[in-house]
């Protein structure tokens, strides 16, 4: 598969198609976080959000990939996994430079307050807002997958679901600066 | 700007502000939301690309159990990427709450049943919530990234399951046992049940392979079929009500109590599934010997009753015990045939002959060899008060039952509600007890009773162990199947097994006590019958006495008025010269022979014409006697015919003996005589009458008559006469009944010796191992 159909793939929601295309970076992926302080299991992880990054960053329709896709992937596991190890305050001996654009990863790290937030939540509450907000399911699916009685209750869950982020959100933002 | 728009505006821009803010933050959730779908969604899609991978290395070796052909399929065409988008919701993951104190059943959408009983679970909240996640599907396998590696060896699975108990968020653990059942199409009785054990990367790894053991389905015991195999068939193929339960228990359970001994007979099938009992040595002969039995009752009643009751002396002596007071069973076989021949074969018979003045009938051509041994041996068992001797040929091994087959009483004991809900309340063991049957052991059936609480194959492991040949190959190949058990409660193994007994011996006594007083019955029948002959016989004498007496009165009236003398007819006459064949009871009581008495006399006894001329007057006397011959038209038809002369002058009527085929008799000709036959045909009765018969031959057809009718008929008779014809006729009846009795109760016994056969019809070919030693019936010798 060529970096090209890849990033079609990407824009065109076509997850597995593309992570297959993708799967053939993991094991230097691995090979890095090993050599790097990290898991196996880290590495899966930094894998799966560098795929989610650059699902984003293909949706930009001016996005214009300047060196293998390979590279740049492995660009974004980098920047990644540095900022991990600073928030673990294991600071690597060495820091590189990197292509990607400081912008986007400069979101993600603001964007890691409501990422939190989020992940504060009950499996249900994450359940339920993933298939609203990511499967666009219908208040009628959600009542049936998630075994709410009827459309009210679904609706009136996915608020108080949405509310708590939201404190939560407050709360640690109040708390923690970056 | 004045004062208040400052205010107003800042106000604005705060609000706005908070506005934003929450906006803001709502979008910023919002979004988090999305991107931990989108994280979910790679990570999937990493893991079946990891399985896909996997699969797609080992190639043609692997094959999923269920699926193999989707899983080919699946990587050929690239299936699962074209349905990502619907595919990336929730897990087969089902979160249950249950009531720990209750008895659950939960089926997943994929079919799996778990059944978990009440206080499966350690928890003191009585509510537990159960994280149920299955994968049977190869879909659900894949999509759950679920690996089927055991140690590194790939396996072949049938589905994975995982349950799990929570109580208020903390993991519970299980303290009972949980039955689940995971859907199939086709049972491999090689799979085994594994334990999945995760690793720190979230792999499985399987372990600890265990046999599935599967728990048998119980059914309604009243639904199953515990007969022996050939019970049905021999119903079946001798017509009877097969399919009508109450009828096929009740016949069947009354054959407790029939035991046949070892040894087998030769014995023909009648088709492939019914034998049928023939006349043979060994086992099946005493068969014939009951037969034999009711069919020498018959015989006895037809042939010999006349002249024999049995118990008491009569015209012939008392019969009982007969075989004892013969040299031999051919000598009395002879001697019934033709006692004269026989006399003269064997001079030492010359004392029989003198036991009375009577002549024994003789018998020759009338009675076949076989009729013979069944008369004998009827009146050799006959037993005094008492009737008939109970059923001997069948011989009772009540002790050493253990040593025989399947006595049906067992049967009906487990064929019983209280068995329902154990192992004795499957398919599987009505499979089994098919087999059973046909062993020559009920002890076998005692050992699935004694292990109730232990798996099928246990069981026929150990039947196997005690057979050989094709019942140790058959029971071998049903301990392979690896039938499991029915959960017992405790305590309850040792409950059935002596419910089991003691039904089992409640049962075979009622048995056997309706037995005995069935035969008690029977026997009061043929003692009823025996002694109503006897009445008869003796009835009868008294008649044929009285009307010679009167028809001699009347003849030597006439017969002196017609020489001119009146000569009543209280006159004495002594006894006539011994020579005589006939000896009557003649009422005399002066002394002194006249010759014309005489010769009325002799006329009278020998019922034939005489003239007499008186030497003083030398007047004539004469009495005439002629002959009237009666044939009934298909004389063949009929069990019994009787033909009566009805004179008008005396006070009770004649029978005429039968000769040959003709019913003939000299009629007197000084009496007009009315002729009624009467014959009877099974339940039915015929008549012919004619009045004012007259000497000649007659060739006369009957007529069917009603009981009530003929009554009726014989009723127009005067006195005494009506009296005793309706009293013969009403014995005719009975006997006729009594014989069609003693018919039926052959026909019976036939039918019974025929299921017999097909109930006991153990397979002698099947050496077994006998937990007891053997025993046999001598050695428990009265």
């Amino acid at each position: 598969m060529t970096d090209k159909e890849i990033i079609e793939h990407l824009r065109n929601n076509k997850y597995q198609k593309a992570t297959n295309g993708l799967y053939s970076i993991l094991p230097s992926v691995k090979k890095y976080m090993n050599a790097n302080n990290g898991t196996n299991d880290d590495a899966k992880d930094i894998f799966q959000d560098a795929l989610v990054i650059l699902y984003k960053n293909v949706q930009d329709k001016n996005f214009a990939l300047t060196v293998p896709l390979a590279s740049y992937m492995h660009g974004i596991v980098k920047n990644l996994w540095l900022q991990e190890l600073r928030r673990r305050n294991k600071i690597p001996v060495t820091e590189e430079q990197i292509e990607v654009s400081e912008v986007i990863i400069t979101e993600e790290r603001n964007f890691a307050i409501a990422k939190a937030a989020f992940n504060l939540l009950g499996e249900k509450c994450k359940k339920l807002l993933i298939m609203f907000y990511f499967n666009k399911k219908s208040y009628k699916e959600l009542a049936s997958f998630l075994g709410f009685g009827d459309e009210r209750t679904a609706k009136n869950q996915k608020y108080r679901c949405l509310q708590k982020a939201k404190e939560n959100y407050l709360t640690l933002s109040t708390g923690s600066h970056e | 700007m004045t004062a208040e728009e400052r205010t107003a505006f800042e106000k604005q821009m705060v609000a706005d502000n908070e506005l934003q803010q929450e906006v803001f933050i709502q979008e910023q959730i919002i979004t988090a939301a999305k991107t931990a779908g989108l994280k979910n969604t790679f990570a999937k899609a990493i893991k079946k690309k990891w399985i896909i991978k996997r699969l797609t290395q080992f190639g043609v070796g692997v094959i999923l159990l269920v699926a193999a052909a989707f899983v080919f399929y699946a990587i050929k065409t690239n299936i699962f990427s074209s349905h990502e988008e619907d595919r990336t919701n929730i897990e087969n993951v089902e979160w249950i709450s249950i009531n720990n104190a209750a008895d659950t059943i939960i089926e997943t959408n994929d079919g799996v049943v778990f059944a978990i009983p009440a206080q499966a679970f350690a928890g003191k909240s009585g509510k537990v919530q159960l994280e149920i996640k299955t994968a049977i599907r190869p879909y659900d396998i894949m999509r759950q990234g679920l690996s089927t590696e055991s140690n590194g060896a790939l396996l072949q699975t049938a589905g994975m399951f995982y349950i799990n108990g929570y109580e208020d968020g903390k993991p519970i653990g299980l303290v009972k046992n949980i039955d689940v059942s995971v859907p199939t199409n086709k049972v491999n009785p090689a799979m085994q049940l594994f334990d999945g054990v995760m690793d720190s990367s979230g792999n499985i790894n399987w372990v600890n392979p265990r046999p599935i053991e599967n728990n048998l389905r119980t059914h309604d015991i009243a639904t199953l079929d515990f007969y022996p195999p050939n019970y049905i068939p021999a119903l079946k193929a001798l017509g009877k009500e097969y399919t009508n339960k109450r009828y096929t228990d009740s016949l069947y359970y009354s054959f407790s109590g029939y035991y046949y001994p070892e040894k087998s007979a030769g014995y023909k099938k009648l088709d492939s599934t019914v034998t049928i009992a023939i006349e043979g040595e060994g086992r099946f002969g005493e068969v014939t010997d009951t037969l034999k039995k009711y069919q020498g009752g018959e015989i006895f009643y037809q042939k010999c009753a006349s002249c024999h009751i049995m118990g008491r002396d009569f015209t012939g002596p008392n019969l009982q015990d007969v075989l004892s007071k013969w040299p031999s069973k051919q000598v009395l076989k002879e001697w019934i045939l033709d006692n004269a021949k026989a006399t003269k074969k064997y001079p030492y018979l010359a004392d029989k002959n003198n036991w009375s003045q009577s002549v024994m009938q003789v018998f020759e051509g009338q009675l076949n060899d076989a009729e013979l041994e069944a008369l004998i041996k009827w009146v050799d068992e006959w037993k005094g008060d008492a009737g008939q001797k109970s059923d001997t040929s069948i011989r009772h091994y009540d002790r050493y039952d253990f040593h025989y087959e399947i006595d049906p009483s067992r049967i009906r004991a487990i064929w019983d509600r209280k068995f329902n809900n154990t192992l004795l309340a499957t398919k599987e063991f009505e499979e089994r007890l098919r087999y059973i049957h046909s062993l020559c052991e009920s002890d076998f059936l005692r050992i699935y009773i004694e292990r109730l609480d232990k798996p099928m194959y246990e069981i026929d492991q150990v039947i196997a162990e005690r057979t050989t040949g094709s019942i140790r190959e058959k029971f071998l190949e049903f301990a392979a199947r690896k039938d499991g058990r029915v959960i017992l409660k405790q305590g309850m193994q040792e409950k059935l097994s002596a419910y089991f007994g003691k039904k089992y011996n409640a049962y075979k006594t009622a048995t056997e006590k309706t037995k005995a007083k069935y035969e008690a019955e029977l026997a009061k029948l043929n003692q009823v019958a025996s002694e109503k002959k006897g009445e008869y016989v003796i009835r009868d004498i008294i008649r044929e006495d009285k009307n010679f007496n009167e028809e001699f009165c009347i003849n030597l009236t006439e017969a002196y008025s017609q020489i001119g003398i009146k000569r009543r007819c209280d006159d004495t006459i002594p006894p006539p010269p011994p020579n005589s064949i006939e000896y009557y009871n003649v009422t005399v009581d002066t002394v002194g022979w006249k010759n014309l008495d005489m010769y009325v006399l002799d006329a009278t006894s020998n019922r034939q014409s005489m003239t007499y001329t008186d030497p003083v007057t030398g007047k004539t006397a004469l009495l005439t006697y002629k002959e009237v011959s009666i044939a009934i038209k298909d004389m063949d038809q009929y069990d019994k015919i009787l033909v009566y002369l009805i004179p008008d002058s005396l006070s009770s009527f004649q029978r005429i003996r039968q000769q040959g085929t003709l019913f003939k008799e000299n009629l007197n000709s000084l009496f007009s005589y009315d002729v009624v036959a009467i014959g009877y045909r099974g339940d039915k009765i015929f008549y012919y009458k004619q009045a004012n018969v007259q000497p000649g031959q007659y060739a006369v057809g009957l007529s069917s008559v009603s009981e009530k009718d003929l009554k009726g008929i014989l009723q127009k008779y005067s006195g005494q006469k009506s009296n005793e014809l309706r009293t013969e006729f009403e014995y005719q009846l009975f006997e006729q009944q009594e014989i069609m009795r003693q018919i039926q109760l052959r026909k019976d016994h036939e039918f019974r010796e025929k299921i017999a056969a097909a109930i006991f019809s153990c397979d002698e070919g099947t050496y077994w191992i006998p937990e007891y030693p053997v025993v046999q019936p001598g050695d428990f010798k009265k």
